[in-house]
């Protein structure tokens, strides 16, 4: 956590004190003048005066230091609620929606302070509405299609063998696209259970080329494991949805390559996807992995939802890593993550 | 005489076709929509003895896996579980409770016939106690009877094959060097020496593989060694 601040605090307390000794300086000198003018009666001396007006000068810088020293607490109460109050909206803001703040009194900053509980109260029943809402949507998304795979497969045994593969492949598409919009939904709200796993990339990297029938290139083999923490599930999809993309919007020959990396001392894996299609003009790569991104003029044929490279994005980060895309000079274009190897 | 078996699904249409399609394959089959009704089913004072239920996760009254433990507290009936894909914690809690085997939905009506298959095979086999069966797609290992089978239906091994295939299948999802897989696999055979672990490799693929030249189950990692694959026939 940050070091407190505490700004607002020596703004607030030498200003008070500074006035206060203005304050006692000024009147002793007002005192003075009025004195000076008024004779003070004629019989007292000049020495008697100037003591006068030291005891004064004396009095009033003490009812300042009292001031000043009484003021301590409050002003310093003050700056720590806010201190507080400031924590707590960081703390919120930054993942731990459960976090509220603490309401003193009923002044001001009590009142910012339920005013943000309300606030992170209702954005918390939101999430919980669409939580739900995403829950139901996958149950009731998928009992239809259950339905259907199920139908599909009794008329299988009564049609031509290539219509019943066609319906499969369909059902099995229409049931990618639900995974992944629930999938992308899903990752915006807090962590997955099993997320710390020790997880066998290269096993993962391998499983999924020969799945899709790509080739791997021959790593280097030094006995070490290349093994990062994660979950499984979301790091196979990660790889999956970065080769359906080569073969979707890339050409041939598509290649998986893995590689350890060093990156500022720090032992990353590094998973590419090689194609040699006709690439991503170098000012759109940042902009690849955005959802929905589709460059100008190309065609909606190819399909492909515009969540895949954004899922690899997500699924990339939430694991310490980062996406890019790239191309070298034989004009393959590479789309790389790189995560950091477990320790 | 048929086996008996018990849907318990709230989805009234999956149920009925689920049924004709259970029964075109030779089962007598019932089915009930809600988890109170389910239970009433099997615990209930005219105890229909079934072979097996299938019990959706997802039920309007009762939690499918609440449903699961009760089930489990009285009789001890096979059970296959289906859930919601991408559900982990799901899978893993329903197979906790005592549900003998699970399967996302929707899933492939082939696999549901071949698991529903084998949970009742073992059942007959070994009755309870039943040491682990490893299941990966359509593929399942038995280690108790040393035996593997695709679709339900028994492949031919040789002793050291299924122990080079139980070293693999043991790490699916992890890359092993030859070495480390001679190392797991060695047997007192004579037929571990003659000849090398990739001649052994292709006899498995030959074995269990659909395509035995593009292989999706034991795959080579150039460089380093096989993996098993972890996730086998997904789409």
């Amino acid at each position: 956590m940050k070091r407190p601040r505490r700004g607002l605090f020596w703004v607030v307390y030498p200003t008070l004190l500074a006035s206060l000794v203005l304050v006692a300086v000024l009147g002793a000198v007002a005192w003075r003048l009025f004195a000076g003018a008024m004779g003070m009666g004629g019989g007292a001396s000049a020495g008697q005066a100037r003591q006068m007006h030291m005891h004064l000068l004396g009095m009033l810088l003490s009812v300042a230091a009292v001031v000043g020293v009484a003021a301590y607490p409050v002003v310093s109460r003050l700056t720590r609620r806010l201190e507080a109050l400031r924590l707590s909206v960081e703390a919120w803001g930054g993942g731990q929606l459960d976090r509220r703040a603490r309401v003193d009194g009923t002044d001001e900053i009590a009142a910012v302070a339920a005013s943000f509980n309300a606030a992170a109260d209702r954005t918390d029943a939101l999430l919980a509405a669409h939580k739900a809402l995403l829950a139901h949507a996958s149950h009731e998304l998928r009992s239809p299609l259950a339905r259907l795979a199920l139908a599909a497969e009794m008329l299988a045994a009564r049609t031509e063998p290539g219509l019943a593969a066609l319906v499969r492949r369909e059902i099995a598409e229409l049931d990618a696209l639900v995974e992944e919009i629930l999938l992308a939904s899903r990752l915006d709200h807090g962590p997955d259970p099993g997320e710390n796993e020790r997880v066998d990339l290269l096993a993962l990297a391998a499983e999924e080329a020969a799945r899709a029938s790509v080739r791997m290139r021959e790593v280097e083999a030094d006995g070490i494991p290349f093994e990062v923490t994660g979950s499984s599930r979301l790091l196979r999809r990660l790889i999956r949805n970065l080769i359906e993309n080569a073969l979707q919007h890339g050409a041939p020959p598509v290649e998986v390559e893995l590689a350890r990396r060093t990156i500022d001392r720090d032992a990353r894996i590094a998973i590419a996807v090689w194609d040699h299609g006709e690439g991503v003009p170098a000012a759109l790569r940042a902009r690849v992995f955005d959802p929905f991104f589709r460059p100008d003029g190309w065609s909606e044929e190819g399909g492909g939802w515009g969540l895949g490279l954004s899922l690899v994005r997500q699924i990339a980060e939430r694991h310490g890593g980062r996406a890019r895309c790239d191309a070298d000079d034989g004009g393959a274009t590479c789309f790389a993550v790189d995560v950091p190897a477990a320790r | 005489m048929a086996e008996t078996l018990l849907i318990i699904d709230d989805d009234v249409r999956l149920a009925d076709m689920l049924r004709q399609y259970l029964s075109q394959a030779g089962f007598a089959v019932e089915a009930r929509h809600t988890g109170l009704a389910g239970l009433e089913a099997v615990n209930g004072p005219a105890k229909a003895a079934y072979d097996a239920v299938i019990l959706d996760v997802m039920l309007p009254d009762l939690d499918g896996l609440e449903v699961c433990r009760r089930l489990r507290e009285r009789r001890d009936v096979p059970i296959l579980m289906l859930t919601a894909r991408g559900e982990d914690t799901d899978r893993i809690v329903g197979l906790e409770l005592g549900a003998d085997d699970y399967l996302p939905k929707p899933f492939n009506p082939r696999e549901l016939l071949a698991r529903l298959k084998a949970i009742l095979r073992r059942r007959r086999d070994a009755g309870e106690g039943a040491p682990a069966l490893l299941r990966f797609g359509r593929l399942e290992i038995d280690e108790g009877s040393r035996s593997a089978r695709l679709d339900g239906v028994l492949r031919s091994l040789t002793s050291y094959q299924f122990d080079l295939l139980l070293a693999l299948a043991r790490h699916a999802g992890r890359v092993m060097s030859r070495e480390r897989l001679m190392d797991l696999a060695r047997g007192e055979e004579l037929e571990a020496f003659d000849r090398s672990i990739d001649v052994h490799i292709s006899r498995l693929r030959a074995a269990l593989e659909d395509d035995p030249a593009h292989p999706r189950r034991i795959i080579t990692v150039r460089g380093a060694g096989y993996v098993f694959a972890r996730a086998q026939d997904q789409g």
